[in-house]
């Protein structure tokens, strides 16, 4: 069977942070490019997909906007799994959110048990940045977060105003493409040959036909 | 969680957007001919997982496959990542009550049916407006993907590269089969009652086409050669094996949905590897796959253990080839069951056979069903397919009914009468003005018949090497 054209890439991205951070908006913001200043809690789960052009490569992402209330965390295994890039947010208002993203970020750790953890792509996103006035986070802190935990990329958003949600999106499937690329090696050959013993066969009771 | 899955699949075809101008207004302002065209404003793009949903809803029927983790692998309307969040959320709805230590079977409402299937890394799904045998449906596209990746594959293929492992890389050029694996149910009574079709021929004729089968493998000698097939429409021609091996019918129906959606064997010979679980789902077979003469629509399959066989099944084929060819009699028979099947005639039954219609008969222990020869009222595509969902229905009933021995209906234009035994089941469509009586004297002159002609309607003995 010939393997065929290859596929477009397709990214799973996991969205976290404490409730009211502003997750859902950034969501809706960068795939339906609306802002609602309405607050409606998520429950469990939102799923949108968004397809990127990544240099010359078509790339779909599955977002994965997560509730960030606590009731809902004992779904996380279903949650995390098998992501691709996880996008941890705060809100520069709130210095507790920020607080928060350590434990986030390990809960993900954790949950998830990505195969590389320590490379495992994070990107932190600084939201409500259109309240710059009322900021309880400085840059700087935000940034040297970033350092301590290898350099994750940090960008200063506004679901608001559209302030560089696009760009930080674009970095973060950049960042998992390149992943996946530096991964592709697949399997193509075909494990050892199967012995034939005939007392081994029939394992299957019955079913079989009369030939 | 049902209404939202029924609204899915109802949301009428043409909303337009907010703010879409509709034709009659472009055509009116093409009207004001003298006016400069003013610019009009696009619509806002629509989310493409929206579209992708309104398109869904025009289907009968879709199937999703995504690995335990909500990623897309396969859906059967195609384009699987505009459907990205769909396929999350199926991901969650299994995984939410697994959390719970229960299993998701499935959702029904009013007029649509979900039906999902747990298959570790997998997830299966069917959303459909039927509801007979939605899990038979799931289980054995299950069963396609593993005649493609291992079962032992398929297990250890996310632990060893991730659980972000995209599976389609590995089912890559596969999606046909899995087309074909759903599509089969909509039209192939073999496909519906489990089981496996043989194409009409006298016992002779048929027992002189294998043994010529088993002369050409035993004088290759080919070490590690396993089974041997010779099919046509889907029907099963003649079979051989090797000493102490089995073939099981679910196997041989992966390898009829190969051969029938593999559409260059018309002239070239096909070598792929093919796992067939029921008969090790840890390894592959070698499948060396040959039109028996050009443009014939009967193919000889070979399996082999042995990846390196290839030019040895080759030879295989070209001695059997020549010796069918040098042999009038064969050739001839063979032939002209191939090009015009001999199916089973009610006439045979004699007297009262103008009321029996339709029937499937199906061996349980032998897994071979025999089909009536088609003939009025049945003989258009809308006809056989009310037969097929028909027989689908019953299956249904037979497979989640315990005890069922009889089943007589009346319909305005027909009567279903059925009759299940241990041994076989009986399935007959017959004239409306047909008595419970009737019905059943008519079958039982059927199952005679059918006895009669067994050599000709199954396969009785399969010769091994």
């Amino acid at each position: 069977m010939s393997s065929g054209p290859r596929k477009k890439a397709l990214l799973k991205v996991i969205i976290l942070g404490d409730s009211g951070v502003g997750k859902t908006s950034l969501m809706n913001q960068y795939v339906n490019k609306r802002f609602s200043n309405q607050y409606k809690a998520t429950i469990g789960a939102d799923f949108l997909t968004k397809d990127v052009m990544i240099d010359d490569r078509l790339v779909t992402m599955q977002i994965w906007d997560t509730a960030g209330q606590e009731r809902f965390q004992s779904l996380g295994v279903a949650f995390y799994r098998g992501a691709d890039c996880c996008v941890l947010a705060y809100d520069v208002t709130n210095s507790t959110s920020f607080k928060n993203l350590d434990s986030w970020r390990d809960e993900f750790l954790i949950q998830a048990n990505p195969r590389d953890p320590d490379h495992f792509p994070f990107v932190l996103l600084g939201n409500k940045m259109d309240l710059e006035q009322n900021r309880a986070v400085s840059s700087k802190r935000a940034q040297t977060w970033c350092q301590s935990k290898n350099n994750i990329p940090y960008f200063e958003v506004s679901a608001k105003e559209a302030l560089n949600v696009e760009s930080a999106f674009q970095a973060i499937a950049r960042d998992a493409l390149a992943r996946e690329s530096q991964d592709s090696q697949d399997f193509p050959d075909f494990p050892d040959q199967i012995r034939l013993d005939p007392n081994q066969n029939n394992r299957q009771q019955g079913g079989g036909c009369n030939c | 969680m049902s209404s939202g899955i029924a609204t899915l699949l109802s949301i009428p075809a043409s909303t337009s957007a907010p703010g879409e101008a509709s034709h009659s207004d472009l055509q009116a302002l093409k009207d004001q001919a003298n006016m400069s065209m003013p610019q009009i404003e696009l619509p806002e793009e629509e989310p493409i997982e929206e579209s992708a949903l309104d398109r869904l809803s025009h289907y009968p029927y879709q199937v999703f496959v995504l690995s335990e983790y909500g990623r897309p692998i396969y859906v059967s309307c195609g384009q699987e990542d505009q459907l990205c969040a769909f396929f999350a959320l199926i991901g969650v709805f299994v995984n939410r009550v697994r959390h719970n230590g229960d299993m998701l079977n499935s959702i029904s409402s009013k007029d649509l049916h979900a039906h999902f299937l747990f298959r570790k890394p997998l997830i299966l799904c069917i959303v459909s407006k039927r509801r007979d045998q939605l899990r038979s449906q799931l289980e054995v596209l299950f069963n396609q993907i593993l005649s493609t990746i291992s079962r032992k594959q398929l297990e250890t293929i996310y632990e060893k590269r991730g659980d972000n492992y995209d599976l389609r890389r590995l089912l890559g050029g596969t999606n046909k089969y899995m087309d074909g694996s759903l599509s089969s149910w909509h039209y192939d009574l073999a496909q519906i009652s489990s089981a496996i079709r043989v194409l009409p021929m006298e016992a002779a004729d048929r027992n002189a086409l294998s043994t010529t089968l088993v002369n050409s493998i035993t004088s290759a000698n080919v070490e590690g050669m396993l089974f041997a097939v010779v099919l046509a429409h889907r029907q099963i021609v003649c079979l051989s094996r090797l000493k102490k091996h089995l073939l099981d019918h679910k196997d041989l129906s992966l390898i009829i949905n190969l051969v029938s959606n593999t559409s260059t064997i018309a002239d070239a010979a096909i070598w792929t590897p093919i796992c067939l679980p029921f008969f090790n789902d840890s390894g592959f077979l070698h499948a060396y796959i040959s039109s028996l003469w050009e443009n014939s629509p009967a193919h000889l399959v070979l399996l082999s253990v042995d990846r390196n066989t290839l030019k040895d099944l080759h030879l295989i084929k070209e001695d059997f080839c020549a010796k069918i060819q040098s042999s009038p009699k064969i050739l001839n028979s063979f032939e002209a069951a191939v090009t015009s099947p001999q199916s089973f005639s009610p006439s045979n039954i004699g007297t009262g056979s103008e009321m029996l219609w339709h029937f499937l008969y199906r061996n349980i222990s032998s897994r071979q069903i025999c089909l009536s020869a088609s003939r009025p009222p049945f003989i258009g595509q809308e006809e056989r397919v009310l037969l097929t969902r028909s027989a689908s229905r019953v299956y249904d009933i037979l497979r989640s009914v315990d005890g069922i021995r009889q089943i007589f209906v009346r319909n305005k234009k027909e009567v279903l009468y059925v009759k299940a035994e241990d041994r076989y089941e009986l399935q007959c469509v017959l004239s409306p003005f047909c008595s419970p009586t009737m019905a059943s004297i008519l079958g039982d002159r059927l199952l005679k018949a059918l006895k009669t002609y067994e050599g000709r309607y199954f396969i009785t003995h399969v010769p091994s090497f």
